[in-house]
């Protein structure tokens, strides 16, 4: 469960962004949209706890994270947090197995990566190294490496900018059903005006 | 799962790692052994050493006749007179007087005529057998044994000279009366007689035929008023008053010279030690080299790994855990490329022993490990923390949103 209130931040002192409130039950999912600059990314860099100088308070499973340190944070953000990113980046020296592996500070077994995988139909990727691996692919390891450490908020930035209709619709039912799956919250940050169809709360910044 | 990751990263750029490694690699080869051999040479020199105070000998380098009469890895420069030495082992300061007559070789193994405090000095102890109590009895080093293959008992021939090809004085056999147990002294490639034997072997062979004699000692029955001779006597002294008197003495009122075994030597080792210390200088730079190297590479990925970094912040990696495997990424190529190195100048000092051992009778021990190593691998670890510690300033200091969102 996410719920933010007053929330706004300035770069600098010269650009100022406030954010309207998001209320996202478990399960249920979130869209942020707006033109390029308009601080989507900023928001869901803050949300993650990867911005720290802002000012309003955020509640994620009835936790305030606005005043933790950054040491309280970054375990925070371990246990409860999951990303997926515009892009997806993976450590290059380590197979697809290690890198969603590497993602968690829990003792997971092996049988659970195996299943996640199963699920999202990489299983058969898991020991190749992630440069042997296409756009699609590796947007799809990006969610299992997300959902790993079972989040209570899931994070997607422009899940769905380099992928056609088809595919579009395809990732958005996936996320959907995972986050239902996982009975976590789901926030979708993206510029595309083809997922307000899909999804019915949502707010636009300007 | 961090020391995967370097570990990973390491195999995973393998032409900058290979570069650090064997830069390392020859570095602590080189200073290992150097520092080794520097070491057991030492030792070794201080050993067959063990507190003689004086060395007293014929005149001539004095250089020569330490090496000769401690070290018996040269020519001894020429004999004495026995009755001038004996004036000088009676002197009230001696403590302990050893006389030494140099006599033939056995397979390249000197055979030195002496007396039971020669074996006293080195605390030698019998491995089997007892020492000699008549003439043509002989006591045989560990080595000698071992690689003659002699028992208590047998019977051998003495060579003239020193070389193992020189002429055999069959007419006289020694009979092994004793085997010594290893020293890691001089002594363990001995083989001991009393002085007597030498003697009467180069009296019975000068009768016999003309044959020109260097630095042995002789008597001689035809030539009447020839005095009996000995090659050199070690002295150590009662009080180090001495020291300050019985030089002198020798010096100046016999036709001896007096020589401190320890000024010589440690002369000798102070020369050695300007060559191996600049070779060490040399290797020391090539381990700088290695640290330069494996800091361009560290912070030449920076520019990635910065990324991979602010991945593993996000999945709740703190920061100290980052920056402890980027300094183990650092330590781990320094102590793998320190690990290797030492094995390499043990290699080499094995290699130099089946040459040394033919050659100098010289046996280097390669499997110590002695705190000059430990010295070297704390600074090579130290080269490591070094060179990573300037990535990892900048890991511990990023903005994981900056970065993130500029990928």
């Amino acid at each position: 469960m996410l719920k933010t209130n007053e929330i706004s931040f300035s770069y600098n002192n010269k650009k100022y962004f406030n954010y309207p409130n998001i209320d996202c039950k478990d399960g249920d999912t979130f869209l942020i949209t707006g033109k390029s600059g308009c601080g989507k990314t900023t928001l869901l860099h803050i949300l993650a706890g990867l911005i720290t100088n802002y000012s309003g308070v955020i509640t994620i499973n009835e936790t305030t994270i606005s005043n933790f340190s950054t040491r309280k944070l970054d375990q925070f953000r371990g246990n409860n947090i999951g990303v997926i990113f515009q892009k997806s980046h993976f450590i290059n020296s380590l197979n697809i197995y290690d890198n969603i592996k590497i993602a968690t500070k829990q003792k997971i077994n092996t049988s659970r990566i195996k299943e996640i995988s199963n699920s999202l139909s990489i299983n058969q990727l898991l020991y190749m190294l992630p440069r042997s691996l296409s756009a699609g692919e590796l947007q799809r390891v990006s969610i299992v490496r997300a959902l790993i450490n079972s989040p209570s908020l899931l994070l997607a930035d422009e899940p769905t900018s380099s992928l056609d209709d088809e595919n579009t619709n395809a990732v958005i039912d996936l996320l959907k059903e995972q986050a239902k799956l996982f009975n976590c919250a789901l926030v979708i940050v993206t510029h595309d005006q083809r997922l307000k169809n899909a999804i019915q709360s949502s707010i636009e910044l300007i | 799962m961090k020391f995967k990751l370097a570990l990973r990263n390491l195999i995973h750029y393998p032409l900058s790692t290979i570069l650090s490694w064997i830069l390392l690699l020859f570095g602590v080869a080189i200073i290992s052994l150097l520092i080794t051999l520097q070491y057991q040479i030492t030792t070794k020199f201080d050993a067959d050493l063990n507190d003689i105070d004086l060395v007293v000998g014929a005149k001539g380098s004095p250089l020569q006749l330490v090496l000769s009469a401690i070290y018996h890895a040269d020519a001894p420069p020429g004999n004495i007179k026995e009755s001038e030495a004996l004036k000088i082992m009676n002197d009230p300061f001696v403590g302990l007087a050893i006389p030494l007559a140099y006599g033939d070789s056995y397979k390249g193994f000197s055979i030195i005529g002496t007396d039971s405090n020669y074996l006293k000095k080195y605390n030698a102890t019998f491995a089997i057998g007892s020492i000699f109590n008549k003439s043509m009895e002989a006591i045989l080093g560990s080595n000698v044994a071992a690689s003659s293959k002699l028992q208590i008992g047998s019977s051998f021939f003495g060579n003239h000279g020193l070389s193992e090809n020189g002429h055999l004085h069959k007419e006289n056999i020694y009979k092994v009366k004793g085997i010594l147990n290893t020293s890691g002294t001089g002594l363990d490639n001995l083989v001991i007689t009393n002085i007597a034997t030498v003697r009467e072997i180069h009296e019975h062979h000068h009768s016999e035929a003309d044959h020109v004699h260097e630095n042995k000692v002789e008597k001689s029955h035809e030539k009447e008023g020839i005095e009996p001779e000995l090659t050199a006597i070690l002295l150590k002294f009662k009080t180090p008053m001495a020291m300050l008197t019985i030089p002198r003495i020798v010096n100046e009122t016999t036709n001896m010279q007096a020589v401190n075994p320890n000024l010589e030597i440690n002369r000798l080792i102070g020369l050695l030690g300007i060559g191996i210390t600049s070779m060490q200088f040399i290797a020391l730079g090539i381990i700088v080299m290695a640290g330069l190297s494996i800091f361009i590479a560290l912070y030449s990925r920076m520019q990635q790994r910065e990324y991979e970094m602010a991945m593993l912040r996000v999945f709740g990696y703190s920061r100290w855990e980052l920056v402890f495997t980027m300094l183990f990424e650092g330590l781990l190529l320094t102590f793998i490329g320190f690990t290797s190195g030492w094995l390499l100048s043990r290699v080499g000092i094995f290699l130099l022993n089946t040459y040394s051992n033919n050659d100098y009778h010289l046996n280097f021990n390669p499997w110590v490990f002695i705190k000059y190593d430990f010295i070297l691998l704390f600074s090579c670890l130290l080269v490591g923390i070094l060179a990573s510690i300037l990535p990892a300033i900048r890991i511990f200091k990023i903005n994981i949103s900056t970065i993130l969102s500029h990928a």
